[in-house]
Parts: C-alpha cells; sequence; structure tokens
C-alpha cells in the first residue's frame, strides 16, 4: 500500500523543502519507488532543490484543472531511479487548489509509487490544509526555538482533526518528529531548545535531528537534494531519519556539543 | 411564628450569591478602550456567560472623558456579561448610562468585585473536538483527555476534567468543576466556570499562561517564580488564587536528553 507522507511545521523557513527534498530521495536510495510533491502554489521551491526547474512544463494545477496529463507533469529525476517530481505551480491563485481534485491526483499517484512525499507550504490556510488533508504520516518538521514548536504544535492539533482520516474517524495519521537546523553548542549555552524538551512538548514519535549545516546550502545552490551527499554531516542525518522512519533503529548522532579543550575553552573567552 | 407568614405563593425571595465583575477605566477614548477590552478578552469563548458586570468610573483619570456607552455596552454583551451598574462618573456620565439601562451602585458593590480576566495574547481561534469519555464513576458531565491538549485546541467539560497529558502553550482547558492535570500546564486552565468557587487546579508542572477559578484569574507575570515547573494545586481562598506546591513530587530535576 502507498503512503501518502506530509512535510509540514506551521512556521515557514524551517526546512520543510528542504526536508522533503532529501527524504524522497532518500526513500528512492532505499529502492522505494518515490514521488515529491509540492503543494507551495506561488512560491514553488521544491524544483530549484531537485535541480529540475528548467524542465517544468505541466505542474500540479495542471493535473488537477485536467489541462495537462500525470504523466506530462511528473518529472524524472535524473540521477536517482525511483525519483520523480511534481511540480507547483508558480503563477495560479491557491484557491485553485481544491480537495476534491487533490484527492484525484493522489489516488492516482498512490497506484503508480510507494511513497508520495507532499511538501506543505507554511502556515496554516488553505494550501498547508490540502498537504495534509489526505495524509497517512506526517514529517513534523521544527527548529528548536519557542515559536517554531508552538506552531508545530498547533499543526499536531490540526494533523488529530482537521484530516480526512480525523474526520472519518479512521486510524489517525501517524505523526513524526524531525528537528532541523540543530546545534548543539547552542542548545549547551541555552540559545536553543534541545531535542528533549521539544519532543517532550509535542509529544510524537521522534525520527531524529538534522545538524545545521553548510552542506545544506551548498546541495540546495546546486539544485541536489543533500541526501545524494551522504559523506556530509546533513546528509547522513537525513539517512538516519529515513531509516528510523522505515521501523529501523539507529543511534542518534548529531546532538552532542563538540568537546572543548582548556585552552580553546580559554581563547574564546 | 408570625401570623402573616403563611406560605406565599405570590412570589419567591432567595438569596444566590453571585460573582459581580467590575470594569474600571482608567483613561482612554471609546476606540482605545474597546480595542484594548478586545484584545484583553480574546474570542467570546463563554468564560462570562451571565456574568453581571459594575462598570466603574471613579479613577478616570480626566473626569470629563466621554464615554460611549452603547459601544462599551454592547461589546460587554458580545461576551455574555450583563452590565447592570455604573459606579462614579459625572452627571453626564449617569444620564448616559441610565439610559442603557444601567443603575447608580455604591462602592461597597465595586470593591467586593473582580477585575476581568484577560485573554492570551493569542486568541484560541477555532474549537476543536477531542475524543472524551466520560469519567469512570459515571457522571456525565466529567470528561478524561489522555492526549496531549495541543496549542489552537479547547478542552470544555462541564463537570470536572481530567487530562492524562499536558495542556501545550495556546491551549486551553474550561471546566464547571475541578481540573486535574497530569503533565505539565503550560497553556490555560480556567476551572470552576464562572461561579464555582470550591473548584481547583492541579498540575504535575506548572508553567501555566494563565489560571482561574470562578472567574479569579493570574497570569503568567503574576505567579510566584518559585512555583513554576513545581507540582502545585490551586484554589480559591479569601476570593483570592492559592497556590500550593505540593513538596516531594516537584519534577525539580528535569532529566536531560541522554
Ligand atoms: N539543516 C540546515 N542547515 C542549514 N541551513 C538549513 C538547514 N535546513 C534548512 N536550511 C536553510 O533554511 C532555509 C529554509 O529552508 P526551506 O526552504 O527548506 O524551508 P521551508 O520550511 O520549506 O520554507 P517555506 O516555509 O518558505 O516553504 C533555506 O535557506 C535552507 O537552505
Ligand atoms: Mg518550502
Amino acid at each position: 500500500m502507498a503512503r501518502v507522507i506530509a512535510v509540514t511545521s506551521g512556521k515557514g523557513g524551517v526546512g520543510k523543502t528542504t526536508t522533503s527534498a532529501a527524504f524522497a530521495a532518500g526513500l528512492a536510495k532505499r529502492g522505494f519507488k518515490t514521488v515529491v510533491v509540492d503543494f507551495d502554489v506561488g512560491l514553488r521551491n521544491l524544483d530549484l532543490i531537485m535541480g529540475c526547474e528548467r524542465r517544468v512544463v505541466y505542474d500540479l494545477l495542471n493535473v488537477i484543472h485536467n489541462e495537462g496529463s500525470l504523466n506530462q507533469a511528473l518529472i524524472k529525476d535524473k540521477r536517482l531511479e525511483n525519483l520523480y517530481i511534481l511540480p507547483a505551480s508558480q503563477t495560479r491563485d491557491k484557491d485553485a487548489l481544491t480537495l476534491e481534485g487533490v484527492e484525484r491526483v493522489l489516488g492516482e499517484l498512490r497506484e503508480r509509487f510507494e511513497y508520495i512525499v507532499c511538501d506543505s507550504p507554511a502556515g496554516i490556510e488553505k494550501g498547508a490544509i490540502a498537504a495534509m488533508y489526505y495524509a497517512d504520516d506526517a514529517l513534523v518538521v521544527t527548529n528548536p526555538e519557542v515559536s517554531s514548536v508552538r506552531d508545530s504544535d498547533r499543526i499536531v492539533g490540526m494533523l488529530g482533526s482537521k484530516t480526512y482520516r480525523a474526520e472519518k474517524e479512521l486510524e489517525p495519521v501517524k505523526e513524526y518528529l524531525v528537528i532541523t537546523r540543530y546545534d548543539p553548542n547552542r542548545v549547551e549555552i541555552g540559545e536553543m531548545l534541545s531535542a528533549a524538551d521539544v519532543q517532550e512538548i509535542l509529544s510524537i514519535p521522534f525520527l531524529g535531528v538534522v545538524p545545521e549545516s553548510q552542506a545544506v546550502l551548498e546541495a540546495s545552490n546546486s539544485g541536489i537534494p543533500v541526501t545524494m551527499d551522504e559523506e556530509s554531516d546533513a546528509g547522513s542525518a537525513y539517512m538516519d531519519v529515513v531509516a528510523r522512519y522505515l521501523g529501523e533503529e539507529r543511534p542518534h548522532r548529531f546532538m552532542q556539543a563538540a568537546k572543548k579543550g582548556f585552552f580553546s575553552r580559554l581563547f574564546r573567552g | 411564628m408570625v401570623a402573616y407568614m403563611t406560605p406565599n405563593t405570590t412570589f419567591e425571595l432567595k438569596a444566590r450569591s453571585h460573582k459581580v465583575l467590575s470594569l474600571r477605566i482608567l483613561k482612554g477614548d471609546t476606540t482605545t478602550i474597546l480595542s484594548r477590552l478586545r484584545a484583553h478578552l480574546g474570542e467570546p469563548n463563554g468564560l462570562f456567560r451571565d456574568s453581571l458586570l459594575v462598570i466603574d468610573l471613579s479613577n478616570l483619570e480626566d473626569p470629563h472623558t466621554a464615554i460611549n456607552f452603547p459601544a462599551v455596552c454592547g461589546l460587554l454583551k458580545e461576551y455574555g456579561l450583563i452590565p447592570f451598574g455604573l459606579h462614579g462618573g459625572n452627571s453626564k456620565h449617569v444620564l448616559d448610562a441610565t439610559e442603557m439601562g444601567l443603575q447608580p451602585v455604591p462602592a461597597s458593590l465595586v470593591s467586593a468585585t473582580q477585575g476581568v480576566a484577560p485573554a492570551a495574547a493569542e486568541p484560541v481561534t477555532e474549537t476543536q473536538t477531542i475524543a472524551a469519555t466520560p469519567a469512570a464513576g459515571g457522571n456525565e458531565d466529567n470528561k478524561t483527555i489522555s492526549k496531549t491538549v495541543h496549542s489552537g485546541q479547547r478542552i470544555v467539560a462541564a463537570g470536572d476534567l481530567t487530562i492524562l497529558a499536558s495542556v501545550n502553550s495556546g491551549a486551553e482547558v474550561i471546566a464547571g468543576g475541578s481540573i486535574h492535570i497530569y503533565g505539565a500546564l503550560r497553556g490555560r486552565a480556567l476551572a470552576g466556570g464562572s461561579d464555582n468557587t470550591e473548584a481547583s487546579i492541579f498540575c504535575l508542572d506548572l508553567e501555566p499562561e494563565l489560571i482561574a477559578v470562578a472567574g479569579e484569574y493570574l497570569v503568567y507575570d503574576e505567579i510566584d517564580g518559585n512555583l513554576f515547573g513545581k507540582t502545585t494545586t490551586i484554589t480559591l481562598q479569601d476570593g483570592k488564587l492559592n497556590i500550593v506546591k505540593l513538596g516531594i513530587l516537584s519534577p525539580d530535576e528535569k532529566q536531560s536528553p541522554e
């Protein structure tokens, strides 16, 4: 059975698109037929991060409004065999994203893919609801700071009440916590919440932290999902997240502050 | 005992203690007062339904400030409040207020009253229903919630409310009776409706945005900082909230990761 995974956060700029691309590429690397769908109508970004912005002809809204077929809109990744992208429209209005249309397109995708990763726009309005409404699972992307945690908490509440599964009283959406842009050194000096604090507040299963990393910027500038570079810290952290999502046990990494020697402590003041 | 005290079928006169709220207006034009009030009270949530209220002008900074009574009363009524009295004010105020059906009331009625509880900076905008099971013991008015109450969610119980998890910042739990939280209280908890002074709040870890019993409230900033993070009960005593730390259970040392 295919699974629809919503990547959502409430707050903007916390790393949803980065996570969607990395997670989808990670699943594809693990051999699953995966598509990543951009729901951020008007602010599409995923195509840039995936490095396929010059190959977009039809988009999600064209498919919803029967102006093009799914086959025409799906873009096959050039690097990973199992990976496809369904881009968003940059020019249409969010209101064109109807729930009926989304349901039909996801239904067609479910027949062709094992995992359908939905990159949600920020906020709790129409676009975000459309991205989460038909989800089976949700990755709640959170930065270790108070406002992001508060917004994620709001989203967790909505996943339990404003989704198809909630409204039809089916098995609830499975929520998973991914903490991104984590910096253990800043946690240590109290500038950031710790992963334990965030977990305690949101109280949903924890898939891991992704460290604050230069590799993310480099990858997105060159249009490569960061998991394609498994050598990098962020890339390997995301591969761990994928593995834990698939039910495997992995020791948590990137959560310890770098041990500082006596002299470095002395000289850093 | 006296001959004419035969059973009365014409009327019954009963004493019923009722809380009277007071709105003390200090300064400002009506527009400012209205927008401040709205920000203060948040979304109408039934908390003040059928509560009596006195408008108190005795501390008006400029006693000649004009007050638009129809607008102010209109807003208060949106929240279910029943403005019935006016204290202080100049002759014009009294005249205008009388036209709105407000009676001049003595100071004794105002000093015994309480201020109107402010709402959280970010009002809860929607009510979400959460599956709740009537508590064992059969009282249908009681509710037990076994999952974390997340931001934006509001749980209302006519009787007692038991939460077997935490109430997060931006969430709100309201009960006509007492509220028991077997987790952290980080949001708002309002026990005892508007007049059940016997109600109490219990929580394992006190870090609230607002606590209230029978309309008497405290916001975070007004609470003794030593009580944060402690296991506490909150009751109403002599018209004031009394927060008691329950010593040995307090999760003083929170575990740090790994
Ligand atoms: N682990 C990380 N380390 C460093 N920078 C990161 C990390 N994750 C994300 N970023 C950066 O943060 C910014 C926002 O990321 P991204 O676009 O993925 O967020 P988003 O939640 O999709 O934003 P929006 O709400 O606007 O859609 C980008 O510049 C991205 O490169
Ligand atoms: Mg994005």
